[in-house]
């Protein structure tokens, strides 16, 4: 079991969280109350970084379509960046692969 | 010792005119003014000698009562039962007895709490002679001990409240439960069906869900699925989700549309920051002489597999349908296949492939389920079903997410035994 | 576990002689035979038990259903006689247990083919007509009496004192011991005992039967004895020269010899 962090940023797209450890029914509440809680203008992106991202399960599933309905209702958009194989295969599987804007790399997004 | 604070002389000044006036109390005075009773009867009961400190909390004289009262005499009644069944029974066979709580009555009829010591006097020979006995008063103890028992009682009564009430939740879970089930599944001519439920825990309501029914004519439609989460929330939305299905099922055919509907359903139900969605694949079965169409859609679920009477298994594809209930767009992907006689059609949930296996507490994936079904075909849908409920309980702790299994097959014709076989299993 | 296990049961005695099982009452267990036991094993085979909820017996058999019922008493004793195959044996019942012994003979006679009834009260209340010698008030003060003495009884006590019946001492290094039960099951015993009314089955009873009363007993008075007697038919009725209500306890030898005399006499 790896804890999760959470680190929000204020990048030139808009609004970056970076995902590390295991996002679990018992955390999960916090990606959501972190997607929320940021500053998020209309027509920027929040950007969700999962290169740290040990292990998701269907809460942690649950959690980032809530994020991407709050991105959405901001007037904003949600991009996925390099999201782990086995979470890429459940995305795959569930067909949120085409709801979802994955990207590899997203240097440019993070102003990096 | 309090002895400069006054004695029994009471009053005397100094704590040498004190001493000096304990030294002199004598033995006799002691015994009758002590601040406890003292009595000795007979083995009988009858009493003998008595203080008078007991005399003055009784409101009686030495006559009223030497030689002419037994010890439960000055009992109450039920101080009398309490005494002629536990307290002399106990004093014979044990010599003495202690702190034993009993009620005396007074001579105005009120009632004194009091604890009683015994002790039985026996001659050089061992033969029992008397009964000393000493009595203190408990009035201030009983009180507190009544507040004890009256809180002792309450709790019983609490915890009596309680149980029944969880007895009550856990009834309403089971039948709660049970609702999002079907009883048994239905008879279908020439078909075998199977089934398994496994719950993951039993007080925490399962969110997976299956269901077959007829449509009528020669067809038959199905369904299974997951939906997100656990508890009385998942279950409100198997509810949902069951029956929405079923009634579209019994409107539109067509299993995409079927879906669809969930979907508009889901949308509009639970809305903004809280997403519940669930996976299914839903389907029709129509009989076509020996065989079955099979006409299936899915929504973000695990794909059906078919193990074919060749020994072949097959996994119809069902790629790009989405979950349900996540965005009004959402697509559904149909698939066909025919069942011939020696085919079953399996479909599970999850938490099958997504149980944890070996040391490194791995996924145990679809490739190795393949594997597993590849190892049985050809196989009747209650092999499958009983080889895979064998699997399970393999998995012991690994498995910890609800897990649903339906199996629907044409028996070969080596198989058929000349009756409608319809083997179903279900386990909680 | 076997009846013979759940009831802590123990014989005794001549195994060739004529069968006596020794009921307790309400309030202590077996102990309560153990100064008359050595004298009636000289002649008979004794049988010892404690009913379920008593003494050593299994307290987790214990069911308020069962035994808020004489019948469930008489059940333990039947199947204690059945466990042990008894044929007309003689069933010495103490106080509550001389009703049970009634119910015990009625449900099996080639079992249980006489009794002796130790005290015995058919019904304890007053009422029109007759005198049991209490009221109901006074049964509730028993059972007020019950609970404050059950102050100290301790949950922690119970499986060293109910289980260990082949280690008695571990039992007896616990003052009051002997009559130490269960609250609860106490209470349920104390109602059974004194709010069942048995008189109507008295009527029935066919049995030889020797009713046992104390000179003084302020819980089966000598009206009440004599009740009893003229109740059974043919019975026979022996007033002790004793007070109290255990006379197995307060005078043993003349308790056993009037058991023993009846006893020799059945077999004539």
């Amino acid at each position: 079991m790896k804890p999760l962090t959470i680190t929000a940023s204020h990048v030139p797209a808009g609004l970056a969280l970076e995902v590390a450890g295991d996002l679990d029914h018992t955390n999960a509440q916090e990606l959501r109350h972190a997607a929320q809680d940021g500053d998020l203008p209309p027509g920027r992106f929040l950007v969700v970084d999962l290169s740290e991202l040990a292990f998701c399960d269907s809460s942690g599933i649950t959690a980032l379509i809530a994020a991407h309905h709050h991105a959405v209702a901001a007037g904003a958009g949600m991009v996925l960046v390099a999201v782990p194989a086995p979470t890429r295969r459940l995305l795959h599987m569930t067909g949120l692969d085409r709801m979802f804007d994955i990207r590899d790399d997203a240097a440019s997004l993070l102003g990096r | 010792m309090n002895a400069g604070k006054g004695g029994p002389g009471g009053g005397v000044p100094g704590t040498d005119a004190a001493f000096s006036a304990l030294l002199e109390d004598s033995a006799e005075d002691l015994y009758e003014s002590a601040p406890c009773g003292y009595l000795s009867t007979l083995m009988d009961g009858t009493i003998a000698k008595i203080n008078a400190t007991l005399l003055g909390w009784l409101g009686l004289s030495r006559d009223q009562v030497v030689g002419r009262m037994r010890f439960g005499d000055l009992l109450t009644v039920g101080g009398k039962l309490y005494h002629e069944t536990h307290f002399a029974p106990l004093l014979r066979m044990q010599g003495h007895l202690g702190g034993i709580a009993l009620e005396m009555r007074t001579a105005t009829g009120s009632r004194l709490p009091v604890l009683v010591t015994s002790t039985v006097k026996k001659t050089d020979g061992g033969e029992p002679l008397l009964i000393r006995t000493t009595v203190f008063d408990a009035t201030d103890r009983r009180a507190y001990e009544e507040e004890l028992l009256r809180a002792r009682r309450a709790a019983d009564e609490a915890r009596r409240q309680a149980e029944a009430e969880r007895e009550r939740l856990h009834e309403a879970l089971a039948v709660l439960q049970h609702s999002l089930l079907p009883a048994a599944l239905p008879d279908i001519p020439g078909m075998e069906t199977a089934c398994y439920y496994h719950t993951a825990s039993a007080s925490r309501l399962g969110g997976d869900f299956y269901d077959l029914f007829p449509l009528g004519g020669d067809r038959f439609a199905f369904f299974l699925g997951d939906v997100c989460g656990k508890g009385p929330q998942a279950a409100a939305l198997t509810s949902l989700t069951r029956y929405t299905l079923r009634a579209a099922a019994l409107h539109d055919p067509d299993p995409v549309a079927n879906l669809s509907i969930l979907n508009t359903v889901l949308l509009d139900r639970y809305t903004g920051d809280d997403p519940r969605y669930c996976t299914a694949v839903a389907g029709v079965l129509e009989r076509a002489g020996d065989a079955v169409h099979v006409h299936l859609a899915s929504g973000g679920h695990p794909p059906a597999l078919v193990l074919r009477g060749d020994g072949r298994v097959e996994h119809l594809s069902t790629r790009g349908g989405m979950l349900i209930g996540v965005l009004p767009s959402a697509q559904f992907v149909p698939a066909r296949t025919t069942l011939h006689p020696g085919d079953t059609l399996l479909l599970y949930t999850d938490g099958l492939t997504e149980a944890r296996t070996g040391d490194n507490r791995e996924l145990y994936g679809d490739e190795a389920l393949e594997s597993f079904a590849a190892g049985l075909a050809p196989a009747r849908p209650r092999r499958v079903v009983e080889a895979l409920t064998g699997l399970l309980h393999g998995f012991g702790d690994g498995l910890d997410d609800d897990t649903a299994l339906l199996a629907l097959g044409l028996p070969s014709r080596t198989d058929r035994t000349g009756r409608t076989d319809t083997g179903s299993t279900t386990s909680a | 576990m076997s009846i013979l296990r759940r009831n802590n049961v123990r014989v005794t005695g001549r195994a060739a002689g004529r069968t006596v099982v020794l009921a307790h009452g309400f309030g202590c267990d077996q102990n309560m035979w153990r100064l008359v036991e050595p004298v009636l094993a000289e002649n008979f085979r004794v049988v010892l038990f404690d009913y379920v909820g008593a003494g050593r017996s299994d307290l987790s058999a214990w069911r308020e259903e069962r035994y808020r019922e004489l019948d469930g008493y008489a059940r333990d004793v039947l199947e204690v006689c059945e466990e042990l195959d008894l044929r007309d044996a003689v069933l010495v019942g103490h106080s509550v247990s001389a009703m049970v012994g009634v119910l015990a003979r009625a449900a099996a006679p080639e079992r249980i083919g006489s009794l002796v009834m130790v005290c015995p009260s058919p019904y304890y209340l007053d009422e029109d007509g007759y005198r049991g010698g209490f009221s109901a008030e006074d049964i509730d003060e028993l059972l007020e009496s019950l609970e404050s003495n059950y102050l100290g009884w301790s949950a922690a006590m119970a499986p060293v004192i109910m289980g260990n019946p082949d280690r008695p001492e571990l039992g007896e290094e616990l003052t009051n011991s002997f009559c130490a039960t269960d609250p609860g099951i106490a209470r349920v015993f104390a109602r059974t005992t004194f709010l069942s009314d048995s008189r109507e089955d008295l009527r029935s009873v066919t049995a030889p039967t020797l009713i046992l009363e104390c000179e003084q007993d302020v819980i089966a008075p000598r009206e009440v004895g004599a009740y009893v007697h003229s109740a059974i038919p043919g019975s026979r009725l022996v007033t002790l020269a004793a007070t109290g209500h255990c006379p197995q306890l307060s005078a043993p030898e003349a308790t056993a010899s009037a058991i023993s005399a009846f006893v020799s006499d059945l077999g004539r």
